[in-house]
């Protein structure tokens, strides 16, 4: 425990949980802020959104890198290929609503709806498989470096 | 503060970090912090330790005052 902490074990931990759920709701906050302002509001200039996509990338950058040198890859959801598609595939379906519904409000055609949807999903799925199977390769090498066995000497 | 303790006696039943890791169901990374000092393990997990080594709390992980950390 550091020094100068006004806090109890007990409380650190509380103080931990509070800290957590507030980088989730920032997190999710930011990301359903980032969606409604596109889709709902049509607010497609990239310069009014600038500063809350540097925020969210920031974190989400942060979170993965920190993830990923520590080991970790996440509570409930196994790290294989299955479950990099699914995810995917879910990325996917909601970029491709969004992009339908964003779309749709400006020009009103189906068909071109229809075309932008399906080509930003692709890229999505494309581009999500592809991050989250480099991350899952990066997280096994980690695990697999932090779990060897090292010698008396330098045990830790 | 390192520990001395956990890690002799594993030493001296001649169990590895990984053979204790997977014996009391955590990382052998998270073994070696505690035997490092550098993570305070839960009492949980301190018993599950005790009990995979055959010992008590109080030989593992009991420090007289003058040598307990701040």
């Amino acid at each position: 425990m550091r020094k100068n902490n006004a806090l109890d074990e007990m409380q650190e931990l509380e103080l931990l949980k509070i800290e957590h759920n507030g980088c989730w709701i920032a997190f999710w906050g930011l990301l359903i802020a980032l969606a409604v302002q596109s889709a709902a509001f049509g607010n497609t200039d990239f310069r009014t959104l600038a500063g809350e996509w540097v925020v969210f990338m920031v974190l989400a950058v942060y979170l993965a890198v920190a993830c990923m040198r520590r080991g970790i890859w996440d509570r409930r959801i196994p790290m294989n290929t299955r479950s990099n598609l699914t995810l995917s595939a879910a990325a996917a379906a909601a970029l491709g609503g969004l992009i339908a519904i964003t779309v749709f409000r400006s020009c009103r055609k189906l068909s071109v709806t229809a075309a932008a949807a399906l080509i930003a999903a692709s890229v999505t799925f494309g581009l999500c498989f592809a991050a989250l199977t480099l991350a899952m390769k990066k997280t096994a090498k980690r695990i697999r470096q932090l779990e060897e066995e090292p010698s008396d000497a330098d045990e830790r | 503060m390192r520990n001395l303790k956990l890690k002799f006696r594993r030493i001296e039943l001649d169990i590895s970090q990984t053979d204790l890791a997977k014996k009391v169901g955590v990382t052998r990374q998270t073994i070696g912090l505690i035997e490092a000092g550098e993570f305070n393990p839960s009492i949980r997990l301190c018993r599950k330790i005790c009990r995979a080594l055959g010992v008590t709390l109080n030989d593992l992980f009991w420090e007289e005052e003058e040598n307990e950390e701040e």
